[in-house]
């Protein structure tokens, strides 16, 4: 009875032992699969990542000279659109971003409802500001020049945009990226020329646009 | 700003001024009967498409956006302020349906300008962002009977008493403008505002002019454009009647057209009308004023350039 009843008492812990011995196996081969893109970078480039970009965490700022004095900025919070990355870095990000003009904050109510009215914005006619990404040049160290289509105030014109690569976060099944991209315009390339002529407002905005995105899978 | 100022409101004010002062004051120009009728008209045009001009540069036609309707509208005013002497003065041959026909037609060319702008090879589109054509029929209409409600009244008041009105209710349109951010809008208003107050002083120092057929078509097509375009095209915060009360105040002067009313001095009665424009375009401005109330006024925009 001894040999049985310790047979008996054994099995469970193999079993158990079977059982960690697969999952850890498991584990290590899901592991493997996500990093497998990395192992295999060093002969063929990654392929990249898609992201939807998460509107609560992505803004776009833009400063703009008052009066030949001051740097005066302003934001707009609503961000959306997709975006790629490669892990390897060796893939030129790619950008698909639209703002909501309505959007805007200046700290101002007044100055917002002008900003987005029809000597600005004129959001009521076009209300979206959109990048689309058409290549890249890597600049080492996260760094790359985007180039792409800049449509604003129903105007599409060429830009290039440096693009920083800020971070990768997450584990295997979520990820989440982000850039931040820093160009400038003239807006009077975008018919938006009111108070450039009496230097009442710069000609030139800066725009710094934060982007984070979650992976789509 | 001082610059700005100059270029969009008195430059502008000054040609359009300068204009209705020369015809009604140079008597060789006076006494011809059809420029004394158009002048005031042509002055508001001339005035409000140079601030025009010098704020967002020469609008081409068919527009290639909404705003520039407003230029457009200078355009069509100056039009109407050349051909509306040609339909007869009303004091004249005010004979059924002429001058019913001449606001239908005016009515409907307001009525019809996106049409027309998709017929010159432009794009089908609404005039202002959100106008459909139950708005463009309504502006049509609004023109056609505020041209048929003032005809009588421009028969009758001859001198400062219609420059006047049309000054209180420019003057009125030009902070509700402001109060919705629109600089280019607020800029036209005081521009027509001034024209419309020189129009004034012109009057009085020459014989009583009437403002004629031509100067209250324009005067009426300014009066629909503006307050349309600042309520579809902004992001004001105070109710859309506000831009109709105040554009529509000088309506109020065809029923002080009466008996008792004329039966008062002069002075007491032209007091009186300019007063009730004023209450009612300043009801306006002030709820105005207050809904949009929270900014820095024109610091906001160019601060003292």
């Amino acid at each position: 009875m001894r040999p049985f009843s310790t047979r008996r008492s054994i099995r469970p812990v193999r079993c158990l032992l079977a059982a960690a011995a697969l999952g850890s196996a498991g584990l290590v081969g899901g592991f493997a699969a996500t990093a497998q893109p990395a192992a295999t970078s060093a002969t063929t480039a990654a392929a990249p990542l898609d992201f939807k970009l998460d509107p609560v965490h992505c803004m776009a700022l833009f400063r703009i000279h008052h009066v030949g004095a001051g740097q005066f900025w302003g934001m707009f919070d609503q961000v959306e659109g997709s975006m790629t990355y490669a892990e390897d870095g060796k893939t030129a990000p790619t950008f698909d971003v639209t703002v909501q003009v309505e959007s805007v904050h200046s700290g101002t109510e007044k100055l917002d409802r002008t900003i987005i009215g029809p000597q600005f914005f004129n959001a009521k006619e076009y209300e979206t500001i959109r990048f689309v990404s058409t290549g890249g040049e890597s600049k080492g160290d996260g760094v790359w020049d985007i180039t792409g289509d800049f449509t604003m105030h129903g105007v599409t014109r060429p830009v290039t945009a440096k693009v920083e690569f800020t971070g990768l976060a997450g584990n295997p099944v979520q990820k989440k990226a982000g850039f931040e991209a820093t160009f400038e315009v003239k807006r009077s390339d975008y018919g938006m020329d009111w108070g450039v002529n009496n230097k009442a407002l710069g000609d030139d905005v800066r725009l710094v646009v934060g982007l984070e995105g979650d992976w789509t899978r | 700003m001082i610059k700005t100022v100059i270029f969009s409101m008195v430059l502008p004010v000054l040609a359009g001024g300068g204009l209705v002062a020369l015809c009604w004051l140079l008597p060789p120009l006076r006494k011809w009967r059809w420029l004394s009728s158009a002048c005031f008209g042509l002055a508001l045009a001339v005035g409000v498409f140079a601030s025009f001009v010098a704020e967002n540069g020469v609008p081409p036609f068919p527009p290639a956006e909404r705003a520039q309707w407003l230029g457009l509208a200078a355009v069509l005013a100056a039009i109407f302020a050349i051909l509306g002497p040609m339909t007869g003065s009303a004091e004249r041959e005010r004979k059924w349906p002429a001058t019913e026909l001449v606001a239908f037609l005016a009515g409907a060319i307001v009525a019809g300008l996106p049409l027309i702008a998709e017929l010159a090879g432009g794009e089908a589109k609404s005039m202002f962002s959100g106008t459909g054509p139950a708005d463009q029929i309504a502006m049509g209409l609004a023109t056609a009977f505020g041209f048929l409600a003032l005809d009588k009244v421009v028969e009758t008041r001859h001198g400062v008493t219609l420059p006047l009105a049309f000054f209180i209710t420019f003057a009125a349109l030009a902070p509700i403008a402001d109060a919705a951010s629109w600089i280019t809008l607020t800029f036209l208003a005081a521009v027509a505002a001034g024209t419309s107050l020189v129009a004034a002083l012109a009057a009085r120092f020459s014989g009583g002019p009437s403002i004629g057929r031509g100067g209250l078509l324009a005067a009426t097509v300014l009066l629909v454009v503006f307050p349309v375009a600042g309520y579809r095209q902004t992001y004001g915060e105070f109710p859309w009647w506000v831009w109709g009360v105040a554009a529509g105040a000088p309506i109020v002067l065809l029923p002080l057209e009466n008996p008792w009313i004329a039966k008062l001095p002069p002075w007491a009665g032209l007091t009186l009308r300019l007063l009730c424009v004023a209450a009612l375009a300043g009801v306006a401005v002030v709820v105005a004023i207050q809904s949009g109330s929270g900014g820095d006024d024109l610091n906001d925009y160019g601060g003292f350039n």
